[in-house]
């Protein structure tokens, strides 16, 4: 079972967001899938849509760091206005093709990033996450 | 009555005063003359004049008085002065048939007996003293004088006693005249050092003294002339004011040296020392030609001194045969100190010598200054007087010429380093803007290839997926073609760029910048021909340079190229480019008016714009590092701006020629 039955991925790379979708679908059939290539609707999706669910709706967030108009870390400047109920509902982890040591490492420092993704997100990598969130919850994969 | 009023008058009078009648027979006196000592109270009312002051055996006076009263009564009513000899001065006043007489100087036989007293005291101790003294009288006749002094001046005491100074020494200056006069009337004139002549071949240093004596009564009976001849000690009082002023300077110079951080200003300072401390008149320094060097001129790079204008004209050509024979020719080519002891008689200086010596010059030492790379400085030091450089101020000299050569070797060296640092902060500058760069290409290598790469997995894991429809399956197919087809290009870019950043041969000729870029824009027509792009050019600002014409034409076709690229996507574009000289540089200004977004800072770097941007420009980042290569290799700067109002501005400044 997963707690976390709700995919956002925010990415301006459509391609990848198709990928993300069949993978996530593949693994986690009745998840409930949104994506956005323009993080400004992202943001807003969050601020509201999100914001009216349930309490106990909870949902992994896919960002991408290099994204025009606005990037990840000004995406992560916006979600902190957040009220503290949807912040705490939302685990995000990047998912970039970028290698770069100094992204890994703005990434690591940051409070609301779980953790960081190299694309192509995979099979694995979609397990990987969904353990490392139910560990951290105390919450059994079964 | 009349006899009564001028006895009256003479009373007033503070000098001895008498009344004559026209046959010199005394018929008034004063009191000053009554109490004097010849008269002792005696009442000489009757007697003639020369009889009552006893004179007529001394001086004649009485025979001289007579002559004159009978001469000058008849024909002078006026006051009237006469001047007998240099001991006494009568003042006659003529009244009617009355003379007043007033004795301004008195001589007296008892006053002379007086003083005969004083001379016959001290005669035996001036004789003997070991020092040379003369005694004078009120009429600075010598009264006596120590052998000493006769000794001095070659005479003998038979020869001056009663002599005047004036008669001994004939030609007495003003200034003495002053002197004696001042002593006369009681003062004490002395001086540590004088130089004065002894005869017409001889001067020296004296230290003297004059001071009045004093009768028992207390009045100036003359003046005693105390004097010494110091010539010697005072040779070597000066000497060793000289060696304190040699060694003063050494010190300071020392100071300057040590301290000496630029090289202008510490030889500054070292001439400043050598004329104010070194009491010189003159000093210049300069640098040896370099013997290769065609040019052999040597040229006063400081100077300082009374004689500076010595140099106006000065002239010094080592390649001039007559030139090599003067002191500093000659310390440069022998490397080695050269002194000139009297410009005056050196046969060598011949040349300088009318314009030094019209300069108060007379002598001088040319020291080397002998530096570690190999270069030869000189230091001229030009002094007043002739044989002027001692053996010890040669020495001193010697060691400053070296302090010099010690701390222009240190300048350099530190000069030395600090280029080297420059050049290293140069280099490590450099090189973080090239790790930069390379940190940005590698961004950009990464973006397009990683991307893309990660797409290509991505799709090859999901297209295997049975759940795919067929639909599904032809728009993966689709998106491979095109991921590959972008591969490929970036592939095209970064090789396109890596030529541009090895091939370096740029050839330069003069492009007429209007019609370059109409030929980019009729090639740009070709290629979009029937897209909405519209293109404004201002070009009048900046109407040629000198650059390659491959290089610029290919920069401005890929900006042109790279900016067209919404224009592809369906939507209208409007392109401004425009040429201007800035800071003699040429500008070319590109601005997409279509894409307006304004970023936090105001300039940004290329990466940074293409990170917000890169969906708007055809090739991605890697077309932005070609144009930027092309633009490097014109030895150009490419610059980006977003402004909101504008548009997306980039800025191509180019060298002018």
């Amino acid at each position: 079972m997963n707690y976390f039955n709700n995919f956002i991925i925010v990415d301006d790379d459509r391609i990848n967001n198709k990928l993300c979708r069949k993978i996530i679908e593949k693994i986690y059939p009745k998840s409930g899938i949104v994506d956005f290539t323009d993080p400004q609707e992202g943001f807003n999706y969050l601020a509201h849509d999100f914001a009216l669910q349930s309490s106990d709706t909870r949902a992994v967030l896919l960002l991408d760091i290099i994204m025009p108009v606005m990037n990840a870390w000004e995406f992560l400047e916006q979600f902190e206005t957040l009220s503290d109920e949807v912040k705490d509902s939302i685990k995000i982890f990047i998912l970039s093709s970028s290698v770069d040591k100094n992204d890994m490492a703005k990434a690591k420092a940051n409070k609301y990033v779980e953790y960081y993704l190299i694309k192509p997100l995979t099979d694995e990598t979609i397990h990987l996450i969904v353990h490392m969130l139910h560990k951290k919850l105390g919450l059994s994969d079964r | 009555m009349f006899l009564n009023n001028t006895y009256k008058i003479i009373q007033k009078i503070g000098d001895f005063a008498c009344v004559l009648d026209k046959n010199g027979i005394i018929k008034a006196v004063n009191a000053q003359l009554s109490k004097a000592a010849p008269l002792q109270n005696r009442n000489i009312v009757g007697e003639s004049f020369g009889n009552a002051l006893q004179l007529s055996n001394t001086i004649g006076l009485e025979k001289e008085l007579y002559k004159t009263i009978n001469e000058k009564l008849e024909k002078y009513h006026n006051d009237y002065s006469l001047v007998f000899n240099s001991n006494l001065e009568i003042s006659l006043d003529c009244i009617n048939d009355y003379i007043i007489v007033v004795i301004v100087c008195q001589k007296c036989s008892g006053q002379l007996d007086n003083d005969a007293d004083t001379q016959n005291t001290l005669k035996p101790l001036l004789e003997y003293v070991p020092a040379a003294i003369v005694m004078f009288d009120n009429f600075l006749q010598v009264i006596s004088a120590s052998d000493n002094w006769l000794e001095r001046y070659s005479f003998n005491i038979t020869d001056v006693l009663g002599k005047s100074y004036y008669d001994l020494f004939t030609d007495v200056s003003e200034n003495w005249k002053e002197i004696f006069d001042r002593c006369l009337a009681g003062a004490v004139e002395k001086s540590e050092s004088d130089l004065l002549p002894i005869n017409k071949n001889q001067i020296e240093y004296i230290k003297w003294e004059i001071r009045p004596w004093r009768r028992l009564n207390g009045s100036v009976g003359g003046i005693i002339m105390f004097s010494e001849i110091i010539t010697e000690s005072e040779k070597k009082r000066k000497a060793l004011q000289r060696l304190y002023r040699e060694l003063n300077l050494l010190t300071t110079v020392g100071e300057i040296v040590i301290y000496g951080h630029d090289e202008f200003e510490m030889i500054e300072n070292v001439c400043k020392s050598i004329i104010n401390l070194g009491g010189y008149q003159l000093v210049w320094f300069g640098y040896a030609p370099d013997e290769q060097s065609s040019n052999q001129l040597v040229n006063p790079l400081h100077k300082l001194g009374m004689g500076i204008h010595y140099l106006d004209n000065f002239f010094l050509d080592l390649a001039n045969p007559e030139h090599r024979k003067g002191p500093t020719a000659r310390d440069i080519l022998s490397k080695s100190i050269v002194m000139v002891n009297d410009f005056a008689t050196d046969e060598q200086f011949a040349p300088w010598r009318k314009n030094a010596m019209n300069h108060n010059l007379l002598s001088s030492i040319t020291l080397p200054i002998k530096l570690n790379d190999g270069k030869l400085g000189v230091i001229c030091i030009y002094s007043q007087e002739k044989d002027s450089f001692s053996e010890n101020e040669v020495s001193i000299l010697s060691r400053l010429a070296g302090l010099i050569a010690y701390s222009l070797n240190n300048i350099n060296r530190k000069y030395e380093t600090k280029v080297a640092e420059i050049k290293q902060d140069w280099l490590i500058k450099n090189l973080n803007i090239r790790n930069k760069s390379l940190e940005d290409f590698t961004f950009l290598v990464s973006h397009n290839f990683r991307a893309k790469v990660a797409n290509l997995l991505g799709i090859s894991a999901t297209i295997g997926d049975n759940k795919l429809n067929e639909q599904e399956r032809l728009l993966m197919t689709q998106e491979i073609r095109k991921i590959s087809l972008k591969l490929d290009e970036v592939i095209r870019d970064l090789n396109s760029t890596l030529l541009v950043k090895e091939h370096l041969m740029v050839h330069s000729e003069d492009i007429d910048l209007p019609e370059l870029i109409q030929d980019v824009k009729n090639k740009l027509d070709n290629k979009y021909s029937g897209n909405n792009i519209s293109i404004k050019t201002d070009l009048l600002g900046a109407l040629s340079i000198q650059s390659d014409r491959y290089y610029l034409f290919e920069t401005i076709f890929q900006m042109f190229q790279n900016l067209m690229q919404h224009d592809i996507n369906g939507g209208e574009k409007t392109i401004v480019v425009k040429t201007e000289i800035e800071e003699n540089k040429v500008k070319l200004t590109f601005v997409d008016c279509s894409i307006k977004i304004g970023l936090k800072d105001p300039e940004y770097g290329i990466l940074e714009v293409y990170k917000r941007l890169y969906q708007h420009f055809t090739m991605g980042g890697i077309k932005l590092f070609y144009v930027k290569a092309l633009v490097e290799t014109l030895r150009g700067e490419l610059s980006v701006k977003c402004d909101p109002e504008t548009g997306v501005i980039f800025s191509i400044l180019l060298p002018t020629s």
